[in-house]
């Protein structure tokens, strides 16, 4: 692959579902590289339409790049970009080599692992500490004992692989002395955090990471998801849990169901549910964070995500608390179900002490807010 | 883990981006002899300020959440050990081009070495 066209598709996927003209790419181009010819990048993007990797859409008078996600082979050159972006950037980090040999020989044969991606590497190596992205794919055809394709089964080999990537990245984080946060997402849960029209960390993952295995299989899920209509749009600015504004705070504790007196409410942007309960534990507002069992009542969780952002933040302790003390106020199955699974997998992988809550208290919240 | 002086220095840009205002912050121990040149490298970074930058410092580093030990401490008392009185006059200033981290070293007279 030329060096030009794996710059425009570096930015390119870099920015997906962002409106990027020439002159845009140009310049955003000269930030990563260095380097950036309008002339050598707008007669690139010209022959790379004619063979359909891209498509040009005019819009005014600006001439508007895209990936042509129609094309079958645009997974192939995409996987071939990948695996440049990735020696490329072993070439400029040795200490990066080591940890990639860990995650080689640790994670091979783990069944449902598809792809595993490293995000804010170079800004991450500078904190030693990395990040990584797993994905997984949900088993197939499955004959384990009797129960042949069995629900059961497959959830179960979910699970205990689950379980396994949290102790290998245990072990692998000691033997380097090295921090790794790292967030481990099933198939449904990436695509409904890849469409969702809110902050999320998974769309800001996109925004600068490498795929280190599985890069067929993870630009497929994406050419796929788009082919399919949804609307993706990577983020390419951070929004910290330990950043957000009061006014953001309130607007989203709204929107889920936690209405508070006496507040001047403001338009502001929509953040995931998990990424407003980490906030709440980090601003250490006592009242806020009795509310946390009323939020995750009411409102659809994705676990992982909580597990990842809690850790990441050092609010694990306070996430279990929280969690036992739902698991036994909650009425609705589903959510003791779910909520069980999390304490069991606390507990046993991370060995958490939970953190006690007054549990009247929070359920006099929750009956409140009519969320048991 | 060897702490470099190129990460120490690459590490204080990350937090310098996360800082409100101006803080004045004193490398102790290995980290001072590192950023002096007088070692090659520390296992962990010791950090002295004053009780107001103290505050400020933490903050950033919730934010960045790093994965290097890090002792903070404050006003001169390094574990039990009170620091002299004119301790902050004798410190070595270290160039950089940090813009909210005024960084200095402690003068080598008032490094304590353990071991």
């Amino acid at each position: 692959m030329d060096e030009t066209t794996f710059r425009i598709l570096s930015v390119l996927t870099s920015e997906l579902g962002s409106n990027i003209s020439i002159n845009l790419l140009t310049r955003k181009i000269k930030e990563r590289f260095g380097t950036g010819f309008y002339k050598n990048i707008y007669d690139k993007t010209k022959e790379l339409e004619k063979q359909e990797i891209l498509s040009i859409t005019e819009i005014g008078k600006s001439s508007i790049i895209g990936l042509n996600y129609k094309d079958y082979l645009l997974t192939d050159i995409l996987t071939e970009m990948e695996l440049k972006r990735k020696k490329s950037f072993t070439e400029k980090n040795n200490e990066i080599k080591s940890l990639l040999i860990e995650l080689e020989n640790n994670f091979n044969g783990f069944y449902t692992t598809e792809s595993i991606l490293i995000v804010n590497s170079e800004r991450n190596m500078r904190l030693n500490k990395a990040e990584f992205l797993f994905l997984l794919r949900t088993p197939g055809i499955m004959i384990i004992g009797e129960k042949r394709n069995s629900v059961e089964n497959k959830k179960q080999l979910l699970q205990s692989e689950i379980e396994c990537i949290h102790s290998m990245i245990k072990m692998i984080a000691g033997k380097l002395n090295l921090r790794i946060d790292y967030l481990i997402l099933e198939n449904k849960e990436f695509l409904e955090l890849l469409k969702s029209d809110e902050n999320n960390s998974l769309k800001e993952m996109l925004a600068d990471k490498i795929v280190l295995t599985g890069e067929q299989a993870f630009w497929t899920r994406i050419r796929i998801a788009l082919k399919e209509g949804n609307r993706i749009k990577v983020e390419t600015k951070e929004i910290n849990p330990a950043k957000i504004s009061e006014k953001n705070l309130a607007f989203n504790l709204n929107r889920f169901g936690y209405k508070e007196a006496g507040i001047t409410l403001e338009q502001g942007q929509k953040v995931c549910l998990e990424k407003i309960v980490t906030a709440i534990l980090l601003q250490g507002n006592a009242r806020r964070i009795e509310a946390i069992p009323v939020l995750l009542s009411k409102n659809k969780t994705i676990y992982n995500l909580l597990i990842f952002l809690s850790r990441k933040y050092g609010k694990l302790s306070e996430l279990l608390g929280l969690l036992k003390a739902l698991n036994k106020l909650t009425k609705n199955e589903a959510i003791k179900r779910e909520t069980g699974k999390t304490i069991n997998l606390l507990e046993q992988n991370f060995k958490v002490k939970e953190k006690k809550f007054d549990l009247k208290s929070i359920k006099q919240k929750m009956v409140l807010y009519n969320a048991n | 883990m060897q702490i470099e002086n190129k990460q120490l220095l690459d590490f204080l840009g990350e937090v310098d981006k996360e800082l409100p205002r101006m803080v004045s912050i004193t490398a102790v121990g290995g980290t001072a002899m590192t950023l002096l040149k007088l070692k090659t490298s520390t296992i962990d970074i010791d950090f002295n300020l004053n009780k107001e930058d103290n505050l400020i410092f933490r903050n950033a580093l919730k934010i960045i959440q790093p994965g290097f030990k890090i002792d903070l401490f404050v006003d001169g008392l390094i574990f039990s050990q009170q620091l002299p009185d004119d301790y902050s006059q004798k410190t070595i200033l270290i160039k950089t081009t940090l813009q909210k981290i005024k960084l200095s070293a402690l003068h080598p007279i008032d490094i304590i070495a353990t071991n």
